[in-house]
């Protein structure tokens, strides 16, 4: 009887070279080294496996289908993020336009100085 | 100006998903370069979870309508991005079985017919057959054994990844794989068995 461990390890050990297409005589050889025998048991698991990496192989979803689901999401990401900032309390948002309009004067007043000497230079 | 530049010239592709996500809320690019980074993978889940391109689609456009929804609530909390991306996903496909289980319909022609489009027609109706047979048994294992077939073959995830976007330890993923084995050994024995007996009794009649 082989204990369940050794199994489990070998079975991801062979998915593991199956995905990354090994050859038979590699699986052979890796079933030897886990020192587990030949059985129907192990054979039936590694059929199985191999079917299942026949058949559960990536699929593309429709360029289409992609393209306009990303030009929907986009446009409905402004209406969202236009409405998150909608729902904020009037006390934010007033603050959120001080610190805006604040801001906005700095950076005139910090270029000012900078037009003053190209005008002077000239 | 030089502010509103920096940020256009921002290289998405680059950046780590962790990043991405930390701006998505108020960066509609950052959010962009997530949805092209996982639109295939969530597709190809919902698509071997739901069995057809219609539902898959449909499916997929809700993860992302929700996700783009809820990003903003995200939490890192040592959990990779995607595993958030793939529990939204793992939560409709669920909502659409219960749903689909009133409805009584197990769609899975697409998968069959997409996948042996390249074979020659002899071939065919014996590939058919054992594909509808294993797809069928994978249907009927429970979600979470679904889930990790898919991550496991169709995503070549590892355990430890898997473990991750299951909530599970590595230990744990690894013998519930092993569990699916058997389970679906068992399926595929029991299938055949019923389509054999099948086959004497309709064998019979004929000649009775």
């Amino acid at each position: 009887m082989i204990p369940d461990t050794q199994l489990e390890k070998l079975y991801n050990a062979i998915t593991d070279a199956i995905n990354n297409e090994a050859s038979d005589d590699e699986i052979n050889r890796l079933i030897e080294s886990f020192q587990v025998p030949h059985s129907r048991e192990v054979d039936s698991i590694v059929a199985i496996i191999e079917r299942l990496h026949t058949a559960l192989i990536g699929v593309q979803p429709a360029p289409r289908f992609v393209r306009e689901l990303r030009r929907d999401l986009l446009a409905t990401y402004e209406q969202q993020l236009v409405q998150r900032i909608r729902s904020l309390p009037a006390r934010v948002q007033i603050a959120a336009l001080i610190v805006m309009v604040g801001g906005f004067l700095m950076l005139l007043t910090r270029r000012r100085p900078a037009t003053r000497i190209k005008s002077a230079a000239i | 100006m030089s502010l509103f530049n920096r940020h256009r010239r921002k290289n998405y592709k680059e950046m780590e998903d962790s990043d991405l996500v930390a701006i998505a809320a108020t960066d509609q690019d950052a959010f962009g370069e997530i949805y092209e980074r996982y639109v295939t993978k969530i597709y190809n889940y919902i698509f071997y979870r739901t069995g057809n391109t219609q539902d898959a689609e449909d499916i997929t456009a809700r993860v992302f309508f929700r996700a783009m929804a809820h990003i903003q609530n995200y939490e890192d909390k040592g959990v990779p991005f995607q595993a958030w991306l793939y529990r939204i996903a793992h939560n409709l496909v669920a909502n659409f079985h219960r749903d689909e289980s009133r409805r009584k319909i197990i769609p899975l022609d697409d998968y069959i017919a997409m996948s042996l489009k390249s074979d020659g027609p002899d071939h065919q109706t014996e590939a058919h057959e054992e594909q509808s047979a294993l797809m069928s048994a994978i249907r009927r294992l429970p979600a979470e054994r679904q889930q990790l077939l898919v991550l496991k073959f169709v995503h070549d995830k590892s355990n430890a990844e898997i473990g991750e976007i299951m909530n599970r330890t590595e230990g744990a993923i690894k013998s519930l794989y092993h569990r699916t084995l058997l389970a679906l050994r068992d399926e595929l024995q029991m299938q055949e068995f019923q389509s054999r007996t099948e086959q004497v009794t309709e064998n019979r009649r004929r000649k009775g």
